[in-house]
């Protein structure tokens, strides 16, 4: 696989100008302001110029972000075209991935073809033994997560497997709470087979034996975090086995999360006495009142 | 006090205390940029060394260490603020709170896709469904938040009006580009100056409070003097 590292190259540039003193003030200017005062059509044509067949790949991201910055809709429309047809490099397929996540449309036609194509790609690359690849599988499923609908969020239940040998299982968690934030469930509108993983994940990397701070107690964590938001009656269970470890830091994050998704759902009109509100409230107030460090 | 301006002679530190970059290694002591220690080490002022900070780019865990250069990943110490009582609690917390964010960032290579100076932590959503895609930091944003979010320390009151900045010390905080209005606009910067912001002076100033006091009151800084530390 061609390696995007030297993709990174403008980054590098403003990052080290930021180490001396100034917040990379060239390649800023060229990607906005430059950008914002370009015709978009030049934009597009410059673009066009660049994805010819010996292009440079950073070149050509530097004209997406200029089309980015100058319209929005034409560059998303761009990046979907292009992820969708015969994409000439691996590395630019991964470019493509990142600045999918990064545009925004409303267009529901770009949209559903995205989200089907982002599918497909996450789905292909779990299975690349490049370590490259994981930070752009992440960001798909971030995307593809932000653009699903309630009757397409069990989707998400394959990426809830054991890597193959990509790990997408914490950003998958993740994904899940944002979706529930921003759709509060219904009980008719959570799928069972999501739940049930969630659940045994929670059950699995909860566990005293083998709990240590990072990535898999994250995971832990972000599963009992998923089933509060999505309403299931299981996060007791999770509550217990949280209050069982005798960890306070467990403790005091997993109430930071529930906390935080309660203002969310107030913030958008979810009421108190609504049962998935009722079942974070009544958890939360279990995680708050126990004895820091005790085992319940 | 816990922390201060580093020596020359070498200061054993524990990972995750706070360093601090000044704009220029002189008396002001200005303050530009906060991070995350990685590992205990032995530091002197003006040693870089190894950190977790939004440079930008993100630095926070593996992932995002491997996108970034190796230079990127550290910083430049010329100042210090930790708690010395941090728990090994709390420290499992932090880690925690890196490697979630270390999943949820995005590896653009563009430093504003990372990076945003108000508010200094903002959740980037999607334009239809509101849900949220991926979070950008301020390099105070991404500090505070691995203390609040993993040891449930909250360093500075963000719901309370900060000091006016004006355009002089954000260009002092924040280099040349932030004298053009389209660029400060990126960074969350709107309007005429001053501007109620964060500086990264702030969090030191914090630290540098009893950890009593750290623990029960987050700091409101009285002054824009407050981006420099020590003061004078």
């Amino acid at each position: 696989m061609e390696t995007i590292a030297p993709l990174f190259g403008d980054l590098t540039h403003a990052a080290m100008e930021r180490r001396a003193g100034k917040l990379g003030e060239d390649s800023i200017e060229e990607q906005i302001s430059a950008a914002k005062e370009l015709p978009a059509s030049a934009a597009r044509d410059t673009l066009a110029a660049l994805l010819r067949p010996a292009a440079n790949p950073a070149s050509c991201c530097s004209a997406l972000q200029s089309l980015m910055a100058s319209d929005e809709h034409k560059a998303a429309e761009f990046i979907v075209d292009q992820l969708c047809g015969e994409v000439p490099s691996s590395a630019w397929r991964n470019q493509l991935v990142l600045f999918a996540e990064v545009a925004q449309t409303s267009d529901e036609t770009l949209r559903r073809r995205l989200k089907q194509r982002l599918l497909e790609i996450t789905a292909s690359l779990q299975e690349s033994a490049e370590a490259e690849v994981r930070p752009v599988v992440c960001s798909a499923i971030r995307t593809y997560a932000s653009l699903i609908s309630p009757s397409e969020v069990e989707t998400l239940t394959r990426f809830l497997d054991p890597p193959r040998p990509v790990e997408t299982r914490l950003v998958t968690l993740q994904s899940i709470v944002h979706f529930y934030e921003a759709h509060p469930p219904q009980d008719a509108s959570v799928p069972g087979a999501l739940a049930d993983r969630i659940a045994e994940l929670a059950q699995k990397f909860l566990d005293r034996d083998w709990l240590v701070a990072g990535e898999k107690a994250a995971i832990g964590q972000s599963a009992a975090h998923a089933l509060a938001a999505m309403g299931d009656a299981r996060v007791a269970e999770c509550v217990e086995r949280v209050l069982s470890l005798g960890m306070p830091w467990v403790v005091r994050q997993l109430a930071r999360k529930l906390e935080s998704t309660l203002r969310i759902w107030q913030f958008k009109g979810v009421e108190d006495s609504d049962p998935p509100a009722q079942r974070i409230c009544a958890q939360l107030r279990r995680l708050i009142q126990a004895p820091a460090g005790n085992p319940s | 006090m816990p922390g201060g301006r580093l020596e020359a002679e070498a200061t054993t530190l524990r990972r995750f205390s706070v360093v601090a970059e000044y704009a220029e290694p002189d008396d002001r002591c200005f303050v530009r940029h906060v991070a995350l220690l990685r590992d205990d080490c032995r530091l002197q002022c003006g040693s870089d060394v190894e950190v977790w900070h939004v440079c930008p780019p993100v630095v926070a865990g593996e992932r995002t260490g491997r996108a970034a250069p190796r230079d990127l990943q550290q910083c430049c110490a010329h100042a210090v603020g930790f708690l010395d009582d941090l728990t090994l609690d709390e420290l499992a917390g932090i880690a925690i709170t890196l490697a979630e964010i270390d999943d949820q960032t995005q590896p653009l290579d563009s430093p504003l896709k990372q990076y945003v100076v108000h508010p200094p932590v903002e959740w980037v959503t999607d334009c239809v469904t509101g849900t949220k895609r991926f979070r950008r930091f301020s390099c105070v944003g991404f500090v505070h938040e691995c203390y609040d979010a993993g040891a449930g320390i909250r360093l500075l009151n963000l719901s309370e009006d900060m000091p006016q900045v004006d355009l002089t010390t954000l260009g002092a905080a924040y280099g040349e580009p932030v004298h053009r209005e389209r660029i400060r606009e990126q960074l969350g910067i709107v309007g005429k100056p001053p501007w109620s912001l964060v500086l990264p002076g702030y969090l030191m100033h914090s630290l540098s409070r009893s950890s009593t006091e750290i623990r029960k009151v987050p700091h409101v800084p009285s002054s824009v003097g407050e981006a420099a530390f020590p003061l004078h």
